[in-house]
């Protein structure tokens, strides 16, 4: 599967999906929320400790939780669901300084959506070549809106 | 007039490669149907019973000329000849071709239009009342805010795939013509006891199969704050809402789930995030949007005219058209006209190329350039001169676009149903002619007075029919058409949902029910009581014994 980080496309990963949480390993893994909830105490550290929560899962429930990991993977449950931009933007007002990623059903005509909401990078399910990529973040130049990357609306950018 | 800048240009005219490229894409199948379909539908396309249809945005009603024209243009080129104007202001072309939508697009971009979220489960365009800017009585101009939150809600990144369409509407006055009670939120602007500038906010009114009315939820929030506070609003929504039917995911559903008092509170909570913030609007772009909607440089000298008595006295018929499709204005000497839409023959809300051309024209010579799209399917010419009005009747008489008819029975809401809509469980327009066809009698038709007829084809409720004083929705009964009929519904400010008059009835005798309806109604009224006053007063009952003890 394509990621993209920082609208560009990578190829070394750090970061592998482990449906059963295991304490202290080398590698960069990333549990299931429900996983994660079921820790009393966490010997990883937090920089090689992600979660995956599903825009089923209660974002709420996380928040008191975001000190233990520097990877939030937000797993978009169907093309409609649009609960996971929303996520994005909460954990960013939280003051979460870690790798926010968008997976599940994310695909090219969302991308600089998921950008504008605070999402470092994408995983993506169908193939796309970097400059496939490249536009898909320039399409639209400018934008009306405040979001997680530019607090100002239009009327207060400088332009 | 909004009048776009640079930026304004920038962003649609990149929607519009964007969208071409999405549907070069699909059409070399390089995008799945699935993914295309919530890209087109939020680019106002849908395909349905015979081709596909295209939604554009007519922002809070309002055109001008040369916009006008250039729909008429595009309609001949790529359509057949004419378009459809719909209860939220927008005009919908019935016969595009896929491929060609992009330079539909093309065109519209070059006359500051666009077809951006005018369908798909996004904020859509933001309606108002067509008389904003020429009524006596409202408060403060409400177009400013329409233009302010239609920059907002355009193409804003986090709430373009919410759990279902999501509609605002907003007035500002004692009256309400702009349904903003059975909007997703309503918006009311006001003045606080300081004569501070403000809205009161409602949320979660809708018709469709769950009718609500909407329920306030702030009294007064002071204007600057309306984005902010529409964000939070928003985002409680895209976060809460059902996803799991989509007949429950209106934001209505979700405002009765949790009670009106729960959702406040919830909305409150997120907003103390945002209020204050960045997003308020500042001083000089409330200003700056205003001054595209200050008052034209009228005539002071209009109210001297003596013609128009004149004609009054000698034309009869020029007195019905002046009675029932002229409407008060602010300024002394001057009247806004309403051109019907809904001629004897003919689809209610349909308007050919000529005609289009014909009001373009018309806006020119009378009435500064501009046009609006009302909700209940008509267009105004908002500031005619009084010295103007009968060669404005004249030609618009000419081009059949002149039926005397305006807020009588036959100025009916009603939908395309069966005929070129997919979801639709009966015909309408059918059912349009042969109230037509039985209610063509001026005379009576004005004797009746106002009523409001409102028809949809099926359960979405796209004609508001729960909130026509009389309401008729199509029902598909073993595979025959049947209408079910309601009585006292309103949107104004009085809002109020229809109660079912009793059994449906079959297609051949809807006129022939309405008729014993409306002898009841002329048997016991009161005066001149007004038809939704006098069911209010009585009841469906003693309508609903007359009308089935004749079948
Ligand atoms: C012919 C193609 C059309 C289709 C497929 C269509 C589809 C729908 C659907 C599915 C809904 C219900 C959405 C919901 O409640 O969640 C709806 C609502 C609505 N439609 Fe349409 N529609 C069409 C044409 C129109 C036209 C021509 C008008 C205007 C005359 C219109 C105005 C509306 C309005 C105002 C609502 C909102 C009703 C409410 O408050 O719940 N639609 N439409
Ligand atoms: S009310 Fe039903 S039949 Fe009419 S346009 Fe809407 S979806 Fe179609």
């Amino acid at each position: 599967m394509p990621l993209l980080k920082h609208k560009t496309l990578v190829s070394d990963d750090p970061w592998v999906f482990q449906e059963e949480f295991s304490d202290v390993t080398e590698s960069s893994i990333v549990v299931p929320f429900t996983q994660l909830l079921q820790q009393v105490t966490i010997a990883q550290p937090q920089e090689r400790l992600g979660v995956r929560l599903s825009s089923e899962e209660s974002l709420d429930d996380l928040i008191p939780r975001l000190n233990q990991v520097s990877l939030v993977e937000i797993y978009f449950e169907a093309l409609r669901d649009g609960r996971g931009f929303s996520f994005a933007r909460l954990l960013r007002r939280e003051g979460f300084q870690g790798e926010i990623r968008a997976s599940g059903e994310v695909s090219r005509d969302r991308l600089d959506y998921l950008y504008r909401c605070g999402f470092d990078s994408v995983l993506l399910q169908a193939p796309i070549d970097a400059e496939q990529a490249q536009t898909a973040y320039q399409e639209i130049s400018v934008h009306y809106q405040a979001d997680a990357r530019n607090d100002q609306p239009i009327y207060r950018q400088t332009l | 007039m909004y009048i776009y800048n640079d930026v304004d240009q920038k962003i649609v005219d990149e929607r519009v490669e964007q969208y071409r490229d999405q549907t070069k894409r699909y059409l070399e199948g390089n995008l799945s149907d699935d993914e295309f379909l919530a890209l087109r539908l939020m680019n106002g396309l849908y395909i349905q019973r015979q081709a596909p249809m295209l939604r554009v945005a007519i922002p809070y009603g309002t055109m001008t000329s040369t916009q006008l024209r250039a729909l008429a243009a595009i309609s001949r080129k790529y359509d057949r000849g004419y378009g459809h104007f719909t209860t939220r202001t927008n005009i919908q072309f019935n016969w595009p071709k896929l491929e060609e939508v992009p330079d539909i697009l093309t065109d519209l971009a070059k006359v500051q239009l666009h077809a951006i979220q005018t369908s798909g489960n996004c904020i859509r365009n933001t309606t108002t009342d067509h008389f904003a800017g020429v009524s006596a009585t409202e408060v403060s101009d409400p177009r400013p805010w329409c233009e302010l939150i239609r920059q907002w809600s355009t193409l804003h990144p986090e709430f373009a795939y919410l759990p279902r369409k999501f509609k605002i509407a907003i007035t500002s006055g004692p009256e309400d013509r702009a349904a903003t009670q059975v909007h997703d939120v309503g918006l009311h602007l006001i003045k606080n006891a300081q004569g501070e500038l403000g809205f009161e906010v409602l949320v979660g009114g809708g018709l469709g199969r769950t009718p609500k009315i909407g329920k306030v939820i702030r009294q007064f929030l002071p204007a600057n704050e309306v984005i902010s506070y529409l964000e939070a609003i928003l985002r409680v929504y895209n976060l809460k809402g059902r996803r799991d039917n989509k007949y429950k995911a209106r934001i209505k559903i979700l405002v009765d789930a949790l009670g009106a008092d729960a959702f406040r509170d919830l909305v409150e909570e997120e907003w103390l995030h945002l209020k204050g913030s960045d997003l308020q609007i500042t001083q000089e772009e409330i200003e700056r949007v205003s001054d595209f909607f200050t008052p034209h440089d009228y005539n002071t000298e209009a109210a001297a005219d003596t013609t128009l008595d004149h004609y009054l006295e000698t034309n009869s018929e020029f007195k019905h058209w002046y009675q029932r499709n002229t409407h008060q204005h602010k300024v002394p000497g001057y009247r806004a006209v309403t051109v019907s839409l809904k001629p004897q023959l003919g689809a209610p809300g349909d308007i050919t190329a000529l005609q289009m051309d014909l009001v373009a024209e018309l806006a020119d010579r009378y009435s500064f350039g501009q046009i609006r799209s009302t909700h209940h399917q008509n267009l105004l010419l908002a500031d005619v001169e009084q010295r103007n009005l009968y060669s404005v009747w004249l030609a618009l008489s000419d081009a059949n676009l002149a039926r005397a008819n305006i807020g009588t029975l036959t100025d009916m809401i009603v939908c395309p149903g069966f005929d070129f809509c997919s979801l639709a469980n009966a015909k309408t327009l059918n059912i349009a002619q042969q109230i037509n066809d039985a209610f063509d009698d001026v005379d009576y038709l004005h004797d009746l007075g106002d009523i409001r007829l409102n028809m949809s084809g099926c359960i979405n409720a796209c004609a508001h029919h729960h909130v026509g004083h009389i309401g008729i929705l199509g029902v598909d009964k073993k595979g025959e058409d049947w209408y079910q009929i309601t009585l006292g519904g309103s949107s104004e400010a009085d809002a109020s949902l229809g109660k079912v008059l009793g059994r449906a009835v079959a297609a051949d005798e809807v006129a022939d029910t309405l008729k014993r309806l409306l002898e009841t109604y002329v048997e016991l009224r009161k005066g001149d009581e007004l038809f939704i006053d006098c069911v209010r007063r009585l009841g469906v009952e003693p309508f609903k014994e007359r009308v089935y003890a004749v079948a």
